[in-house]
């Protein structure tokens, strides 16, 4: 068996369009993750952030689970779990699409972890902030989303680039379940051709290249946002 | 269909038996990857000529290539090349011999240290020049130097993410069931593949990794505020 069997940019090359094309529904997982489970992670913030009872000891659960169990183990239990769950109420589920069980168990994760981080962001921001906006006569929402919200974003965004580059890498994980993303059309390529590790080798090029750019594109916002942090004081 | 408890317990108990495994593969490449980490970390915040750039180069481009990528290549090349391999440096050895665990050992060392070297490499940038400098003037050389005044301040600010890297690794490692390593998920998958069982077998692999997880947070938090104590010291 010489090199060539195992290797060759000639098909390294053949097989980027094929796998490119699972690129938009990557991508599709990360964007619905992110923004619906960073709602649902500001939504889980606030409770714990005011101490609502009952709530809050759940959430607690609920996150410490997501955070020390595996993401794959999270997929197949909402793959497997849900029917189960909702059937008790009496929907029939089983034949939506595995997209949207990948997706539910994506967003249940990220809203975990995002909460986090939005939970510490705003805690982060000096109660003086929140003092200040009401002797000047702003209401409770007000304050949130004039104040406090601007504020904490501007700390969230190193943890935010973690984050983001973390849940794209974890997408490659949804190939298992059997959604044909990038993972799943070089893992489809091997199967039909017995030569994969060009796909593969494809799959990582274009996760190196969007993980750079993500990279890259965090640090230029956060240098952007933190001018008033570096001169000291804000 | 309903969860079956009896079926949930075998699986449980199955997953048990592999947690040894799993911590093989969590503190094994740890271990590797801290030494050559901090090797990487140091050559690339000293700026040793040539290889600092190779070295940056070297993080920035696997940094961005996830787990389970990793992995699938390390096993197809070991399973395509490592006949050849074991031939040309001449041992009787084939790739049946060799279990999947030590595979799975290499990718996930390869996956850690890029990772790794990011958090030493910050850690290390935040303990000030002056401090280098404190400890030459009193005469000291610089492994010295390093090792009892750098390394000390460098980890409390490296433990808050050193734990992040290792419970990480800790979950990502349920992933070498792709190449068909035997850790707890795994385990605890073929005890369930018996009896159709696939959502009691997730839920208690669950419930392990979980309870791992539980605890090693606990020993982090305790080694964070050990590591720390100079620096309380310090406030008071």
């Amino acid at each position: 068996m010489n090199f060539n069997d195992l290797f060759s940019f000639e098909r390294l090359i053949e097989n980027m369009p094929n796998v490119l094309a699972g690129l938009p529904v990557t991508l599709s997982i990360v964007v619905c993750a992110f923004f619906i489970g960073g709602l649902l992670g500001f939504g889980i913030a606030i409770i714990r952030i005011r101490h609502i009872k009952i709530l809050e000891q759940l959430i607690i659960v609920y996150i410490s689970f997501m955070r020390c169990t595996p993401l794959i183990v999270q997929l197949f239990v909402v793959y497997f779990g849900l029917p189960l769950l909702v059937g008790l109420v009496g929907i029939d589920i089983n034949r939506w699409d595995k997209l949207i069980f990948v997706l539910i168990a994506y967003i249940l994760n990220e809203a975990a972890f995002l909460s986090e981080l939005i939970r510490s962001s705003i805690l982060a921001v000096p109660a003086g902030q929140t003092e200040a906006a009401y002797s000047i006569g702003l209401s409770n929402i007000q304050t949130y989303f004039r104040i406090i919200i601007p504020q904490a974003g501007r700390i969230a965004i190193p943890g935010l680039s973690v984050q983001i580059i973390n849940l794209f890498q974890g997408t490659s994980l949804a190939f298992l379940m059997g959604v044909l993303d990038m993972m799943g059309r070089a893992s489809a390529i091997g199967v039909n051709t017995y030569h994969v590790i060009e796909a593969y080798l494809d799959v990582a090029i274009i996760f190196i290249i969007i993980s750079i750019c993500l990279e890259r594109f965090f640090i230029y916002l956060n240098k952007k946002y933190s001018y008033s942090l570096i001169k000291g004081g804000y | 269909m309903d969860i079956q408890f009896d079926f949930l317990y075998r699986c449980f108990i199955q997953g048990l038996k592999h947690i040894p495994t799993t911590l093989l593969l969590v503190f094994v490449p740890m271990f590797f990857s801290l030494i050559i980490g901090f090797f990487i970390a140091v050559a690339r915040v000293f700026k040793t000529p040539y290889l600092s750039k190779i070295l940056t180069i070297y993080t920035t481009i696997f940094r961005g290539i996830p787990n389970i990528l990793v992995l699938l290549i390390v096993n197809l090349i070991f399973l395509l090349k490592f006949d050849d391999f074991a031939q040309f440096i001449g041992i009787g050895w084939r790739v049946r011999d060799i279990d999947k665990i030590y595979v799975a050992l290499f990718g996930l060392t390869l996956y850690l240290i890029p990772r790794l070297t990011e958090t030493i490499r910050s850690a290390l940038i935040s303990v000030d020049w002056s401090q280098y400098e404190a400890g030459f003037s009193v005469g000291m050389t610089k492994s010295q130097t390093m090792k009892s005044i750098v390394i000390p301040q460098m980890i409390p600010v490296m433990m808050p993410v050193f734990t992040n890297n290792f419970i990480g690794l800790m979950k990502n490692s349920s992933v070498v069931f792709v190449i068909g390593a035997v850790d707890v998920l795994n385990g605890a998958l073929i005890e369930g593949a018996d009896y159709y069982a696939f959502l009691e077998a997730y839920l208690a692999a669950a419930v392990i990794y979980w309870i791992i997880g539980l605890s090693f947070e606990r020993v982090f938090i305790f080694l964070e505020n050990y590591s720390g104590m100079y620096r309380k010291a310090l406030v008071k």
